[in-house]
């Protein structure tokens, strides 16, 4: 008892804190003009790191190198090809076989209730005489 | 009496001392040694491309029900929450319960994945994965399960391909309502918001600007976890589950920026899945064209997903065969708690196993 008290002060202690710092934050946060300034501070990062990027890109280039631009476009045409041959494949496989269930256990399991219906003791049972 | 008194002192002290060496202890572990392991559940991956994996758990059961499942996480977290550790993994209750299990799995999309939309996520993958489960199962249905934004996706799908090859609906938190969605429509607030200048600068949606929207839900959140846990250190037990909780809640994944593009547009702009006026790829998502029978979990406290985000979606859907439970605890614990494996998974394997045969 006597350890169990402080702890729960402390746990009361913690929640009460928590719900102060969830008010405040919540006010805060939702607030309109948190949102205003917080959602140009995200556009401006966005605007900076393109920026940033197509500068780099143009450097690149002057040294005969590819961009991360470049790069993505090559990867945009790599996946065009991987979506292509998976539905090749697909295809392939519904063509020559289109029944191709793998061996595992067999789907035969029934449900629980119609299990347990049946191990079910009698319900015959008469209350016992005083 | 004094003899007592002194006695229980003692005892006392003892354990806070016993405690003390167990929390420097487990302190110097905690941040010396590396991520602790999760999804354990042996699994093979029937199929890779880009962001997504299919996986297909093993079965460990001699017979299994008829109707494979097939999971879709949340596209903003990392799968291992549904297979976080044995004994409380949603992934292993159900393999070991008899059914066939496939998990559709998110990784972070790549630059050149930035074109990715509401519609691939919602009807391409899922129809893709559905094709190739009937291939591998040798069925022509599935259950279609999806927790969180996982459920908005099973929810679209189901809705614009008519349910097919869908034998039944389960979702876990999912919201259908996004104009009570909270924080997250401040933040993403019209006035201010421009997601169009966002998504064409970045492409991709870093995940710090993901996590900073579920830190705002919660803001004390944080601070109050790391309080636990110092006030918890002692017990090993406590802190390698958190350390697991702890790695998920902050293992964000990045958005694709069509997708994101579409979500804060059509869903969260124009509330389009609850007006029933959402059309991908020219097909019409309204939710009241589900037929199929229909299980919906909510969490009483969910601060992520609140209640009266998911609340109508059990209206909107016409399913005559539908349940809704509602579940004390938050969002996670729905999916990756002691509570969910007593009292939800037993109703959804009883609800879910006449209706898998």
């Amino acid at each position: 008892m006597a350890d169990k008290k402080p702890k729960d002060n402390q746990a009361i202690s913690i929640k009460a804190l928590e719900e102060r710092i969830k008010t405040i934050g919540r006010a805060v946060l939702g607030n309109e003009g948190f949102g205003k300034v917080m959602n140009s501070a995200v556009t401006t990062r966005s605007r900076v790191q393109r920026g940033f990027s197509d500068q780099m890109a143009r450097q690149l280039h002057f040294y005969n190198m590819p961009s991360q631009d470049d790069v993505i476009r090559l990867s945009e045409q790599c996946a065009r090809i991987e979506e292509r041959v998976v539905r090749i494949e697909t295809a392939i496989l519904q063509l020559t076989n289109p029944s191709t269930a793998q061996s595992g256990p067999p789907r035969t399991r029934r449900p629980k209730k119609a299990k347990s219906t049946a191990t079910q003791p009698k319900r015959t049972r008469s209350a016992k005489k005083e | 009496m004094a003899e007592q008194k002194s006695q229980s002192r003692g005892q006392a002290i003892r354990k806070l001392v016993e405690r003390t060496i167990q929390r420097n202890i487990n302190g110097v572990a905690y941040f010396v040694s590396s991520d602790p392991p999760v999804g354990l559940t042996p699994k093979d991956v029937v199929h890779k491309r880009g962001t997504l994996s299919l996986f297909h758990y093993k079965p460990q059961t001699d017979e299994i029900y008829r109707t494979p499942i097939l999971i879709v996480a949340p596209t903003t977290n990392r799968s291992y929450c549904l297979d976080m550790m044995p004994g409380v993994s949603f992934v292993e209750y159900f393999v070991r319960a008899g059914y066939d299990v496939y998990l559709m799995d998110w990784q972070p999309p790549q630059p050149e994945e930035k074109t990715l939309d509401l519609a691939d996520y919602s009807q391409r993958f899922i129809a893709e994965c559905i094709d190739i489960i009937r291939r591998i199962s040798g069925e022509d249905e599935v259950s279609l399960m999806g927790y969180c934004m996982g459920g908005v996706l099973a929810s679209i799908y189901t809705a614009s391909y008519d349910a097919q090859h869908v034998r039944n609906l389960i979702c876990f938190t999912t919201p259908v309502d996004f104009n009570e969605m909270d924080m997250f429509n401040k933040i993403t607030d019209k006035r201010h918001f421009d997601v169009d200048r966002l998504v064409d600068n970045v492409g991709n949606i870093p995940p710090s600007f993901v996590l900073s929207g579920f830190e705002s839900l919660e803001p004390a959140g944080k601070a109050a976890s790391r309080l636990q846990l110092w006030e918890k250190m002692w017990d090993s037990q406590f802190v390698e589950t958190f350390r697991k909780y702890d790695r998920w809640a902050n293992d964000m994944l990045p958005l694709a920026g069509e997708y994101f593009r579409d979500t804060v547009k059509d869903l969260m702009w124009d509330n389009k899945l609850m007006d029933g006026t959402l059309v991908l790829d020219g097909r019409s998502a309204d939710l009241a064209t589900i037929k199929v029978p229909f299980f919906h979990a909510v969490a009483e406290h969910d601060s992520i997903i609140r209640r009266p985000a998911s609340a109508p979606l059990i209206n909107k859907v016409s399913s005559k065969d539908k349940t809704e439970i509602v579940l004390k605890g938050g969002h996670v614990s729905i999916v990756a708690g002691g509570n969910a494996v007593k009292r939800l998974w037993p109703v959804l394997d009883d609800w879910l196993s006449e209706r898998s045969v």
